[in-house]
């Protein structure tokens, strides 16, 4: 079975990427994506329209088992090419709950390439303030953050990440209707 | 608007086709994750020549809205060929208001300056680069000059740097300043004055990068540190001029020298146009 997607993709594409931007350019600072599609089953709302914005052939994604519908979906409507393993993939989807492969092991780049790298997307239930303080590129100043439903340990991962900039993964944080961004940039302290 | 232009014109929104959109867009995420690093991507023909701006303006076309404003200047004016025609193109492919104020847009392609009027949060601005290395002039090879920066290993700018002083007594660099972007990457802020290089610091737009023909595109995040190179004995300064703006009478402003006879007299004006244009408003 197909789901629809966007009513426009051309431009509900374009406003959710324009947030997307606007969320990497100021890291940690959730958003509300200003169109959704309907959810696929399986994803929040906000994860399909990432998808369906930033997701094609020329790219691929590793997702732990997703439903049929979701895939047959994503496969009409991106053209979705699936990753056997998350060290090989583009994107990296983690519905909520799902558990975190290390952050070390994805693809990172390479020291004269560092874009070359994964990025990923990664559901959590809310975004709730103090769990992290977080300054760098895009902070007028530190700005505290918090989100539940992280995987364990992920703030210690997120670190030993940015301590490989310019290596390193970046990660969308996406709630049903919200993202933050989170660029290997972002320096993050516990507490 | 919209509909009609599309009907009229067969193009897709913005000109660029959705798979080439979404290799910019994902280029331009990674680039604002890596501030200063620049990105490959696959450069498209566009229906002008490279050197025209095709940089910025696939930039411009992967990120533009609707709802967007924009803004196009060439060297600080609103109404030279380049920028007329860009706004031009862009109104007749997508149909978005354009404007002349700085203040009223939300996007704003530039052919080598930053507005006087400062950029507020939310703005983007996207530049046109010609070449996007900053190293090339001192190392040909793009092997060499990625493992460069690679290894964060600036020394050969700084020589060149330092030639300048030993030759001319002081940096005679006055365009094309290189800057360090987050303290990371040697980066090219593009042929603008260095008088408009303080600017980048702590800017609270986003700043974009295009270069079409070198097919790279690299980003400065809004509050990123970004320094002009400099020595402790030789401080990073800007131009300064003598003379008021002849037409405003500002003295803020960067000035562009314009010989008005043969006989060469001359005058100075503001290079922006808006900015000159709003200062006169304001004294009338």
């Amino acid at each position: 079975m197909l789901l629809q997607a966007f009513d426009n993709m051309v431009q509900d594409c374009q406003q959710v990427f324009r947030c997307t931007l606007a969320a990497m350019a100021e890291p940690l600072l959730p958003r509300t994506l200003p169109c959704l599609p309907p959810a696929l089953p399986g994803l929040k709302p906000a994860t399909s329209a990432l998808l369906y914005t930033l997701i094609d052939q020329d790219v691929t994604l590793w997702a732990p088992a997703l439903p049929p519908a979701t895939l047959a979906s994503l496969r009409f409507h991106c053209a979705l090419r699936l990753a056997d393993t998350p060290e090989q993939a583009d994107f990296i989807l983690l519905p909520a709950g799902s558990a975190l492969p290390p952050l070390s092991s994805l693809r990172a780049g390479s020291p004269e390439y560092p874009d070359r790298s994964a990025t990923v997307l990664l559901e959590v239930e809310d975004f709730t303030p103090q769990q992290v303080e977080a300054s760098g590129p895009g902070f007028a100043s530190p700005r505290r953050f918090g989100a539940t439903g992280l995987p364990p340990a992920f703030w210690t991962q997120w670190q030993a990440n940015h301590a490989r900039f310019p290596l390193g993964v970046d990660v969308l944080l996406i709630s049903a209707t919200q993202l933050a961004g989170l660029p290997r940039s972002t320096v993050v302290q516990e507490g | 608007m919209t509909e009609a232009c599309h009907s009229q014109w067969q193009y897709n929104f913005a000109f660029l086709d959705e798979n080439t959109k979404r290799m910019l867009r994902r280029a331009l995420l990674k680039a604002v994750a890596i501030p200063g690093y620049q990105v490959p991507f696959g450069s498209r023909e566009m229906p002008l020549p490279y050197g025209w701006g095709t940089g910025g303006i696939q930039l411009t076309a992967s990120i533009i809205g609707q709802d967007d404003v924009l803004k196009v200047i060439d060297q600080g004016a609103d109404d030279t060929t380049n920028a007329v025609n860009i706004r031009r193109f862009f109104a007749r492919v997508t149909g978005v208001a354009t404007t002349s104020s700085t203040a009223a847009a939300s996007l704003i392609q530039s052919r080598h300056r930053i507005p006087e009027t400062p950029l507020r949060s939310g703005q983007i601005m996207v530049f046109q680069v010609p070449e996007p290395e900053a190293l090339r002039t001192l190392e040909a090879s793009e092997v060499e000059t990625r493992k460069l920066h690679a290894h964060q290993e600036y020394g050969l700018m700084h020589v060149k740097l330092y030639e300048d002083i030993a030759r001319f007594g002081h940096i005679a660099t006055s365009y094309d300043y290189p800057v360090m972007v987050n303290q990371r990457y040697l980066s090219s802020p593009s042929p603008i004055p260095k008088f408009d290089n303080p600017k980048l610091h702590m800017s609270p737009a986003l700043l974009l990068f295009g270069a079409g023909r070198e097919k790279r595109l690299y980003a400065i995040p809004p509050h990123t540190r970004v320094e002009s190179l400099a020595f402790d004995d030789h401080p990073f300064s800007v131009q300064r001029w003598e003379q008021a703006c002849a037409l405003c009478g500002s003295h803020d402003s960067y000035l562009d020298e314009i010989i008005t006879d043969d006989a060469g007299a001359r005058m100075f004006v503001c290079s922006d146009t808006d900015y000159c244009q709003q200062q006169q408003e304001g004294k009338a």
